[in-house]
């Protein structure tokens, strides 16, 4: 009995943001990216889930199948394996069960009420004309000529490159010569057709925001077009040449409004397209995307496989990426509309399914195995289920709770990067327009109120830190004596200076004197302290000379380098010089 | 009070008001359920989504319900708390045909059970297993298990199994809350 669950933790309510629904280890569902949907198949308001299992290499045959909650409803086989199933609305506003397509190989199966309603087929690729032309002269001959068939052949296919031949030269290539006789002989009349394949199918709405709405078939071709198809007669509404092959779409907004598809090819290269205008071409990614998901604010998600998240806004320039720990197996966007979210869910391979808003990473599902594929949106009555695939084949259901707050991790991360921004006062309110018309009128002043300010600022900055730094100082007394006498009788003097060092060990490196000087010259003005001795009294001696016939002063201070506070200070008097002393 | 009505109240001749809170995911049929308890020519033919609540009022052994008939939608779920303190009564109505989302009556459940306006009061509790026809459908006993309603320890709960649609089921869920209600609250005055 899946399904039930009963966790008997009383005081319930666990921390984590999802329930966990339904965990199936063996529903042997082997599927990949995009391989996923959910739509209400049979018209009663219950969404099902639709999954393009791959199978294995030893299983039988691909197959798609529908799922009522954990139970499996219906399954349906394929020929070939899908590249993608899709659910869309062909009607605008009725409430009528939804319409699947499967792309397979060179078509679309389309089904309604799960049952086989329409095949639309690829439109041929042109064969190149030389290589029509060969087969044509060989339907018209009577007589086969095998080998010179083959030699012609063989030519145009050095000329051309094998990508560009039809596959029945190719087959007739690489035969055995005996049995291209009767290949030949088979196939010469029959009109030579060279068949295109599918490589992405998405959808995006045609001209409604209502729900349900109907949607557009968005599919890409390994020729390198674009197709968009009507919802109602499957033909091609427009029709858009890349040169490169697509693999994965995204699609906002309406197509015959100002809806735009982007596109990423296999190589790299991400461009979009709009309605009516050819394809705009954004950059070249640096590794192969694994999947491409809308954002809210019309940025856009891409995935990529050396395991990077980028983010482009919707002009196409790149906002920023974060690293994602270890490889990146399928991406899908989560809209909280509740909240105003637009969460993305990257599931990796080893650190459980990731969520992020933006590039902050703000939650991890944690899950027994990892998820090839996962699609969120309604499923049953649910709006907010996440159902994922795993790589060994379970599925498993998880719905985001009600009360899932994702937004304290968010503040959080954000706080730091509102730093220098700009204060968010919105728009048009009657406060931003008195400010913006007080801001033209009086800008002189604000300008020079906000510099004195400024000023202001800096310089209580500037007296704090020489506070501080003085105050640091205190510690350590110098236990040092200082004495100076003036010898002489001027105008030139000496002056001596004793320095003891009155504690028992040596003094402190890096003393040095500075001479304060008023009416005098004294060299040197600044004197290095040697290492003082405990106890014997060192003189040191500078010379003064008077610059005029007054007295002088002279303040000697001893100070430590690398502070600004000098550790003793005196201060002698040089008294004015005797004229008649004077020669 | 007079001997007559006491008397009155014990006899159960005296209409008395009573208040109860229907609750229950969306398209679990609540709205339906309360459609059978009214009289017969007031029923709606057409039972549409609720958007925000319905008051209905009806009456059952001469006690007059209203009943505060929420949306189940999970948008309008945060409504629900704000009736809490005035309800003498609860229908928490289940879609048992419904197990994935299980989980989620299981949190709504616990949610409402640990609000401070349930939590520490008496009241009585009355679960429908709704859509008891469909094929499919869980039974009573998988749905105490699986809702861990045996942990209920100070409140009176009754489950059953009950489809809207033709009644059944109903009658009995109602007799129960009525009682339980009229023990709790009417007597006891």
């Amino acid at each position: 009995m899946h399904g039930l669950r009963a966790d008997h933790n009383i005081g319930g309510l666990g921390t984590s943001r999802w329930l966990e629904a339904l965990w199936e280890p063996a529903a042997r569902l082997y599927t990949l990216p995009n391989a996923l949907d959910m739509l209400d198949v049979s018209g009663d308001g219950d969404a099902r889930l639709v999954c393009a299992d791959l199978g294995t290499l030893n299983v039988n045959s691909p197959k798609i199948r529908v799922y009522k909650g954990g139970d499996q409803i219906t399954e349906h086989n394929m020929v070939d394996p899908p590249c993608g199933v899709v659910g869309f609305y062909t009607e605008n506003g009725e409430p009528q069960s939804s319409v699947l397509a499967v792309g397979v190989g060179s078509s679309v199966y389309i089904f309604k009420n799960m049952r086989p309603y329409f095949k639309y087929c690829l439109p041929h690729i042109d064969v190149h004309p030389k290589e029509r032309e060969i087969w044509h002269k060989v339907g018209l001959d009577e007589e086969l000529n095998v080998l010179t068939l083959a030699d012609e052949l063989d030519l145009l296919l050095k000329e051309l490159g094998a990508g560009f031949i039809s596959p029945r030269t190719l087959k007739f290539l690489s035969m055995d010569p005996n049995l291209r006789v009767s290949f030949a002989e088979q196939y010469k009349r029959i009109p030579l057709i060279k068949s295109n394949a599918l490589t992405a199918i998405s959808v995006i709405r045609r001209d409604s925001w209502n729900d349900p709405a109907s949607s557009c078939l968005v599919l890409g071709t390994e020729f390198g077009e674009v197709l968009i198809l009507d919802p109602r007669t499957f033909s091609v509404m427009d029709k858009h040449l890349l040169q490169w092959p697509p693999v994965a779409f995204a699609c906002t907004g309406l197509w015959t409004g100002d809806g735009r598809i982007l596109i990423v090819g296999r190589d790299g290269k991400i461009g979009v397209i709009k309605r009516g205008s050819p394809v705009k071409l954004w950059e070249k990614l640096p590794s192969p995307a694994v999947a491409v998901s809308p954002l809210n604010n019309e940025g856009i998600a891409v995935t990529i496989m050396d395991g990077t998240l980028i983010g482009f806004s919707s002009k196409g320039i790149k906002l920023w990426h974060v690293r994602v720990p270890g490889a990146i197996l399928d991406s899908v966007s989560l809209p909280v509309p509740q909240i105003g979210l637009s969460l993305l869910a990257v599931s990796t391979a080893g650190y459980g399914i990731r969520v992020y808003d933006g590039k902050h990473h703000v939650d991890t599902l944690k899950i027994m195995e990892p998820v090839s594929a996962m699609k969120y949106g309604r499923m049953g009555q649910e709006e907010r289920t996440m159902a994922m695939v795993t790589v060994g084949g379970g599925l498993s259901v998880k719905i985001l709770k009600r009360t899932a707050d994702f937004s304290i991790h968010n503040a959080i991360s954000n706080l730091p990067l509102n730093d220098g921004s700009k204060f968010l006062v919105p728009k048009k309110t009657r406060l931003f327009v008195e400010q913006t018309i007080r801001e033209r009128s009086e800008a002189k002043k604000i300008h020079s109120t906000f510099q004195q300010g400024l000023l202001r600022l800096r310089l209580m900055v500037a007296k704090k830190v020489v506070e501080t730094l003085n105050d640091s100082q205190g510690a350590g007394p110098h236990p040092l004596t200082m004495e100076a006498t003036v010898l002489g009788l001027g105008p030139n003097y000496q002056i001596r200076i004793l320095l003891t060092n009155i504690s028992d060990e040596l003094s402190d490196t890096d003393l040095y004197i500075v001479c304060r000087t008023e009416n005098t010259n004294v060299k040197p003005r600044v004197m290095d302290v040697p290492l003082l001795p405990s106890g014997i009294p060192i003189p040191i001696v500078l010379n003064a000379i008077l610059k005029g016939r007054i007295s002088g002063r002279v303040e000697i201070l001893l100070c430590k380098k690398s502070k600004t506070k000098p550790v003793a200070v005196t201060a002698v008097v040089l008294p004015a010089a005797e004229e008649d002393i004077e020669t | 009070m007079g001997l007559f009505d006491r008397l009155a109240n014990l006899l159960g001749l005296k209409k008395k008001e009573v208040n109860v809170l229907v609750v229950g995911l969306n398209n679990s049929g609540k709205s339906t359920v309360i459609n059978n308890f009214k009289r017969e020519d007031d029923r709606c033919i057409d039972i549409v989504p609720t958007v925000g609540y319905n008051v209905e009022k009806f009456s059952f052994k001469n006690v007059n319900f209203t009943a505060f008939d929420m949306s189940g939608h999970d948008r309008h779920r945060p409504l629900w708390e704000h009736y809490y303190k005035d309800c003498h009564g609860i229908i928490f109505i289940i879609d048992s045909s419904d197990k994935l989302r299980l989980v989620v009556v299981k949190e709504e459940l616990d949610m409402l059970l640990q609000h401070p306006d349930i939590a520490g009061r008496k009241i009585p509790i009355l679960f429908l297993a709704n859509k008891m026809d469909l094929p499919d459908s869980l039974t009573t006993v998988k749905l105490v298990a699986g809702l861990g309603l045996d942990r209920i320890q100070n409140k009176p709960w009754h489950i059953r199994a009950t489809n809207a649609i033709t009644g059944e089921g109903l009658q009995l869920g109602i007799e129960w809350l009525t009682d339980q209600i009229r023990d709790i609250y009417i007597n006891k005055r």
